[in-house]
């Protein structure tokens, strides 16, 4: 049976409320998840207050204000500030999304609350354990796979067949989308998720692949395509723009034209 | 298991094994570096194929994984409009395919005697028997104007994030105003009003 | 006991089992039937409340309604075996008692399958 609520040793408790930075009168409130390995505790929401006269607007450059000037244990992925890494991908606000893109006016609610992808394995504080996801990008072999011997200069793409690409290539692989969906929370290894099965679909619609059957053979299963139930929190959550959830219908009407 | 390629990683596998130590809360596994470039990769090209850097497989588990907890989920998730539609889709169906039973003891009741058929319909006309009935038209329209919705979504259409959000809130809002539009006309041929 | 297989390992599971399509096909064949057989559902009941018993019969001896019940039943009752089908498989992990819940969804919708079958039949019939 799935487990809605969290297992005992994930419930989250209450955490330390660190001191006001000094002097600072446009303070914004930080709620943020925080489990080390290094302790035998559960994992808290601790507080902390951020100088906004002392701080970029973004909700990432608050969370390395506190990196720096409060609490340097806090620990969290980034590396672009620019939304085109991936990596500070976490759930603020209620909603996946990229942290260096997501402006702290558009949280609405007095207190940023941040926690890390939801139903993952954190590893620690907001960095979860993303080898299942990146496993299950391996497995649809997200590369281009030809018979036919390698022309002398390169795979011909008309422009047309060029723009289906187009809202699907953009795709990070920050895993917003992929944890953003209850399905993939209840069945995470066997089914395989939007953001999956949107590069699933980037290279069965490339006119240059060669593998198109047998890709959707691979991916023709009550599990790693049919829990997708059009729930859409994928969309709603691409911090790019995309539309996993289309990809993935569209992947399900190939199923369909090819035995009719 | 590979663990880590980069020796600013292998400090981090071995502390992380040195924490667990100290615990002595887990098993632990003696770290492998590899993909560590030595003298012998160049003659050994010939042979095997150079290793190929496979996604998934540098972050393998550690050994601390058994205690890593769950980040939260439904508990923190906000609860937008088309999720919130799903959801009720989902608990429509299960809750028609319960009620199911109800018209099919009714139509059994008519087939039986006039008796039969007169209790049914004394139990399906009480207060409690009229909410229950009521409820049940509800779920029915609202998981025919959801399957709808995921007919127009299944040709590739509808899916627009915007578009998606207005179809949900539409949802909700028909299957009401039908639901009691229902109910008034089925008062109305009765010669209830 | 502790997992020692690779995250692929887990992924990959039993491989792909090549199949799907076809119960989604025909949950939106059913879905399809049922939008205008449901409707004529409500119409039937809006137009039949509070009719007694000897009414109620003669309208579902009627060829035409009995027709139409039956397709009603017919399809309404495969979509929700397909539908259950797919909450189980969401939400139920264990083995065993997933494999009796599948089985059980079938019964479960063939009983009442028969038994709606078998009154409408018998009503048209006059029995």
């Amino acid at each position: 049976m799935v487990e809605i609520t969290l297992p005992k040793n994930s419930r989250v408790q209450e955490g330390k409320v660190w001191p006001k930075p000094e002097g600072a009168s446009n303070l914004r409130e930080y709620k943020i998840y925080r489990w080390s390995p290094d302790d035998e505790t559960n994992p808290r929401v601790d507080t902390y207050y951020v100088d906004m006269d002392d701080c970029g607007p973004m909700v990432l450059d608050g969370l390395i204000y506190i990196k720096n000037k409060i609490d340097p244990t806090l620990t969290f992925r980034r590396s672009c500030r620019e939304g085109i890494c991936g990596s500070c991908a976490m759930n603020i606000d209620g909603t996946n999304t990229l942290a260096c893109t997501k402006g702290m006016d558009e949280v609405a609610q007095d207190a940023v609350k941040i926690y890390p992808l939801p139903h993952m394995p954190v590893v620690k504080d907001l960095v979860p354990d993303l080898a299942v996801p990146y496993a299950q990008l391996s497995s649809i072999e997200p590369w281009l796979q030809t018979v036919t011997p390698e022309p002398a200069t390169e795979w011909k793409q008309s422009h047309e067949d060029r723009t289906k690409l187009d809202g699907l290539y953009e795709c990070i692989l920050c895993f917003c989308c992929q944890t953003s969906c209850p399905s993939y929370w209840w069945n995470g290894e066997r089914y395989l998720g939007p953001a999956v099965l949107l590069q699933a679909y980037r290279w069965l619609i490339d006119s240059r692949d060669e593998k198109t059957g047998e890709r959707l053979d691979n991916l023709e299963d009550p599990f790693r395509l049919y829990r997708c139930h059009t729930i859409m929190n994928c969309t709603q959550a691409c911090p790019k723009g995309l539309n996993p959830a289309k990809a993935i219908a569209n992947i399900k009407k190939m199923m369909v034209e090819r035995r009719v | 298991m590979p663990v880590a390629a980069c020796s600013a990683c292998d400090v981090i596998a071995w502390k992380i094994v040195f924490a667990a130590l100290t615990h002595c809360k887990n098993r632990i596994r003696k770290p492998q570096p590899q993909g560590a470039s030595s003298g012998s990769d160049v003659a050994l090209a010939t042979a095997t194929p150079p290793r190929r850097y496979r996604i998934g497989e540098a972050m393998s588990k550690s050994t601390t994984v058994q205690a890593r907890p769950l980040s939260p989920h439904l508990q923190v998730y906000r609860l937008i409009p088309t999720m919130l539609m799903s959801i009720v889709h989902r608990i429509t169906g299960g809750a028609l395919y319960f009620g199911m039973v109800l018209f099919v003891a009714w139509l059994a009741a008519a087939a039986g005697s006039k008796e039969t058929f007169d209790m049914v319909n004394g139990i399906y006309g009480s207060w409690f028997g009229l909410l229950v009935l009521f409820g049940f038209t509800w779920a029915m329209i609202h998981h025919l104007i959801g399957g709808l919705r995921h007919l127009v979504w299944d040709t590739g259409r509808g899916l627009e994030k915007e578009t998606a959000t207005k179809m949900a809130k539409a949802n909700i809002a028909a299957s009401i105003v039908l639901t009691v539009l229902v109910w008034i006309v089925g008062y109305v041929v009765r010669g209830g009003f | 006991m502790s997992d020692m297989r690779t995250p692929l390992n887990r992924v990959r599971g039993l491989g792909s089992a090549k199949e799907g399509t076809d119960h989604f096909w025909r949950q939106r064949l059913t879905a399809i039937a049922n939008v205008p057989l449901v409707i004529f559902f409500i119409g039937f009941v809006i137009a039949n409340n509070g009719a007694s018993y000897e009414e109620i019969r003669a309208t579902i001896a009627n060829p035409i309604v009995t027709a139409l019940l039956a397709f009603a039943l017919l399809s309404v009752l495969y979509h929700m075996k397909l539908g259950m089908q797919v909450i189980v498989e969401d939400y139920i992990h264990g083995e065993g008692t997933k494999f009796v819940l599948l089985i059980g969804n079938i019964f479960f919708t063939l009983v009442l399958g028969v038994v709606s079958l078998f009154a409408l039949v018998k009503i048209a019939l006059g029995g």
